[in-house]
């Protein structure tokens, strides 16, 4: 391709090609040990990657978060959710938290269907592997839409952490809207997150990385942690190589931009 | 034909009457007759009604097309520029040393900026609609008044503005020149206001709009934003129904949104980023609410597409514990459905007989502690009796000629909206619990206000859209 035609294409279609040229390369989940159930085959689970967050898709939400019924999700539903991935996608960072975080309980949200029935059978492949001893009890995922009716599930201050991993970088400005930070929503994540709970951030996209970091810098209610807290953060470290996004850009030898942020108190 | 007033609205003195037609916002001032003022067992007698003025919005109708394409343009000469500039760089150094570089280059992913526009190769053209494109309106689309009487505020469809008119209520005679409807300035907005209001202290106008995102503006500045100036203050991620501002049981300021996804949000003012809770129990969207004058601040009353009446203790301090009463409106409304309210056949069941309803209105009537309820598409009034604490109470229904599209009411005199050529507006008397009734002789003022009217349309085809509520309803397809 010459360098004038090169010009013609969209950037957005630049990423998406290099993308393409990825997805080539065999992506194969390797899991360690002996293992008598078959995880779920990701390939039959494949979903474009982008949905639109605006339209009203048959959703399952409780009318409150006191409503939400956990027992349906969790074997034990005495606790409440802590940590939440949100698009939690193929359910990699899901999974390495239930691990590492096994007094807490774990939900990932998913906008996707497939993606979501892909996670729900790989928890219940994982919880029998493991005899049903009770590991991986306290990792669930569902399908909703979190930018409308996260207040549904959570009630205020239940968080104590929230993961935004590789979200949808939606690229033209018109859709800016529908990125997963934005000032306005913010606002709804303070709220769900308890004073000093974590908004994790990760991103291959430089600029969703400047674009995220800037509206939560500006956003009252949060601070960015030192770079010594975010480096001495386990959650990083699992973040950053768990995630199946965080390990294809490992192949492909990709940047990751990682912004940690607490929240503040109010100050009404 | 008269085109039927979509919005009706009187001021907070009750003298002051203003109806919206098409595009047209006209000013009356409500006569009364004071030859009875001997007569100390009556008060004074609505008679008639006067045009004080009017104002029609003459936006181009191609508003959006033309700033659409008129960004398009820039964009597309800003990208010749740019051309232009490069292949002249380019020319430079191919003379200087040879060019190997013809392979496709893979920029790396950190390079790729956000702002992806599309590359233009021709001239943008003005993309006029064609014959089959669906009508666009220019007609006013809300409006309302600030708490001081001062001002009128109107949103436009078109332009998606917010239009500002400072109103001169005693114009002299004298003076033809002298204005009522003093227009302050228009603000263009990105997205389709769907609520407004002002703030207590009148500084700021709240704008709620379709993206689910809320603007505060000075009422008083006549500075034109730009896009880029415009901030929300808060937003939902679904269209807004509603927006109000008043004042919580620690005296700080809140304002309460209503949205499409069954959500009231109550938010801090001006510190819109704490949310100070959310009410939750409606099952459909809501479209209207109130904070009835005579509960002193602590009910709210919400009403919308599910079959629920709400009252909200909404300051109680125990979260989850706000619903003080849900009234449910079933019994009331399932003999008065008819074929209007059938769902949409792409939606509707085997048997065809699936309906739906909601509720489009509510209207405080001060005078008696009543609400007055309006569902969408049946012709009758609902009327409730709400305690000072929040109890919800049926009293009756008063059977009116039509469907009504929108009403108003002060203290003593209630005005429906209706689609009806010879009785636009129907008038009634406030007395006491139990009676509501038409207001006598009120043939003359309906006359002067009909004669005033001057957005006529040719054919029933013409009429906007006048019963919008129920297309708020969420189609879950996948």
């Amino acid at each position: 391709m010459s360098e004038s035609t090169e010009s013609t294409i969209s950037k957005r279609k630049q990423y998406r090609l290099a993308k393409q040229d990825e997805r080539k390369k065999t992506v194969k989940i390797v899991e360690e040990g002996n293992i008598e159930k078959a995880l779920p085959k990701k390939r039959y689970y494949r979903q474009r990657a982008h949905s639109n967050p605006f339209s009203d898709h048959k959703l399952e939400y409780p009318t409150s978060p006191l409503e939400m019924d956990w027992s349906k999700l969790y074997p034990d539903s005495s606790k409440d959710v802590t940590i939440a991935d949100i698009g939690c996608g193929y359910g990699g960072l899901l999974v390495s938290l239930a691990e590492e975080f096994p007094n807490e309980k774990i939900l990932g949200m998913e906008i996707r269907v497939q993606v979501t029935e892909y996670v729900e059978e790989r928890i219940k492949a994982l919880r029998e592997n493991n005899g049903n001893n009770g590991k991986f009890n306290n990792c669930a995922v569902i399908r909703g839409n979190s930018m409308k009716f996260l207040t549904n599930f959570f009630k205020r201050g239940q968080l104590n952490k929230m993961f935004f991993c590789f979200p949808d970088p939606h690229f033209k400005q018109r859709k800016h809207k529908a990125r997963i930070i934005t000032n306005t929503l913010l606002s709804e994540y303070a709220y769900v997150l308890k004073e000093g709970g974590i908004i994790y951030t990760i991103t291959d996209v430089l600029d969703l990385h400047e674009w995220m970091k800037q509206h939560l810098d500006d956003h009252p209610l949060f601070e960015r942690l030192s770079e010594i807290e975010e480096s001495n953060d386990k959650c990083v470290e699992i973040m950053t190589n768990a995630t199946e996004e965080g390990k294809k850009v490992s192949r492909n030898n990709g940047s990751k931009y990682i912004a940690c942020y607490r929240r503040l108190p109010n100050s009404i | 034909m008269k085109h039927p007033f979509q919005h009706i609205l009187l001021d907070k003195t009750g003298e002051y009457f203003f109806a919206a037609a098409i595009n047209t916002v006209f000013l009356f001032k409500i006569v009364k007759n004071d030859e009875n003022d001997n007569d100390t067992n009556s008060d004074n007698i609505i008679e008639n009604a006067k045009l004080l003025g009017s104002w029609t919005d003459e936006v181009d109708p191609y508003y959006t097309i033309r700033k659409h394409h008129r960004e398009l343009l820039e964009q597309y000469e800003q990208q010749q520029r740019e051309k232009e500039e490069k292949e002249k760089a380019e020319n430079e150094l191919s003379s200087n040393s040879t060019n190997e570089n013809n392979k496709r280059e893979i920029i790396p992913v950190e390079q790729i900026p956000t702002s992806t526009k599309q590359i233009m190769n021709k001239r943008p053209k003005l993309p006029l609609p064609g014959p089959g494109a669906p009508p666009t309106y220019t007609y006013i689309r809300d409006m309302t008044l600030s708490n001081n009487n001062e001002y009128l505020i109107i949103t436009t469809d078109n332009d998606k503005a917010v239009v500002v008119f400072k109103i001169n209520y005693n114009p002299s005679n004298d003076n033809n020149n002298e204005k009522v409807f003093n227009l302050t300035k228009r603000q263009p907005m990105m997205k389709r206001p769907s609520a407004i209001c002002t703030t207590i202290d009148d500084l700021n106008i709240l704008i709620a709009d379709k993206f689910g995102d809320v603007y505060s503006l000075p009422l008083n500045d006549e500075k034109i934003l730009n896009d880029n100036e415009l901030k929300p203050i808060l937003g939902h991620v679904s269209m807004l129904t509603g927006v109000y501002n008043t004042i919580d049981e620690n005296n700080n300021q809140v304002i309460f949104t209503t949205d499409r996804d069954e959500h009231i949000r109550i938010s801090y003012y001006p510190k819109s980023y704490v949310i100070k809770k959310i009410l939750f129990g409606h099952k459909e969207f809501i479209s209207t609410f109130i904070l009835p004058k005579w509960c002193n601040n602590n009910i709210l009353v919400s009403a919308g597409g599910d079959s629920f009446i709400y009252t909200w203790l909404w300051k109680s301090e125990i979260e989850g514990n706000e619903i003080k009463c849900k009234f449910n409106v079933d019994d009331l409304i399932k003999d008065k459905l008819n074929e209007k309210h059938l769902v949409p056949e792409k939606f509707q069941n085997d048997s065809k007989n699936l309906v739906e309803y909601c509720i489009s209105k509510i209207i405080p009537l001060n005078k008696t502690n009543q609400l007055a309820i309006i569902f969408e598409k049946i012709p009758f009034l609902f009327i409730f009796d709400l305690s000072i604490d929040g109890e919800l109470k049926f009293n009756r229904e008063i059977n009116v000629i039509n469907d009504i599209i929108t009403a108003t009411c002060t203290n003593d005199l209630l005005i429906l909206s209706f689609n009806n050529m010879e009785k636009c507006l129907n008038f009634y008397q406030i007395i006491d619990n139990n009676n509501i009734k038409p207001l006598e002789n009120s043939l003359k003022l309906l006359e002067t206000i009909n004669n005033a009217n001057d957005s006529v349309i040719g054919d029933i085809d013409e009429l906007i859209p006048l019963f919008n509520t129920n297309y708020l309803r969420k189609r879950r397809e996948h």
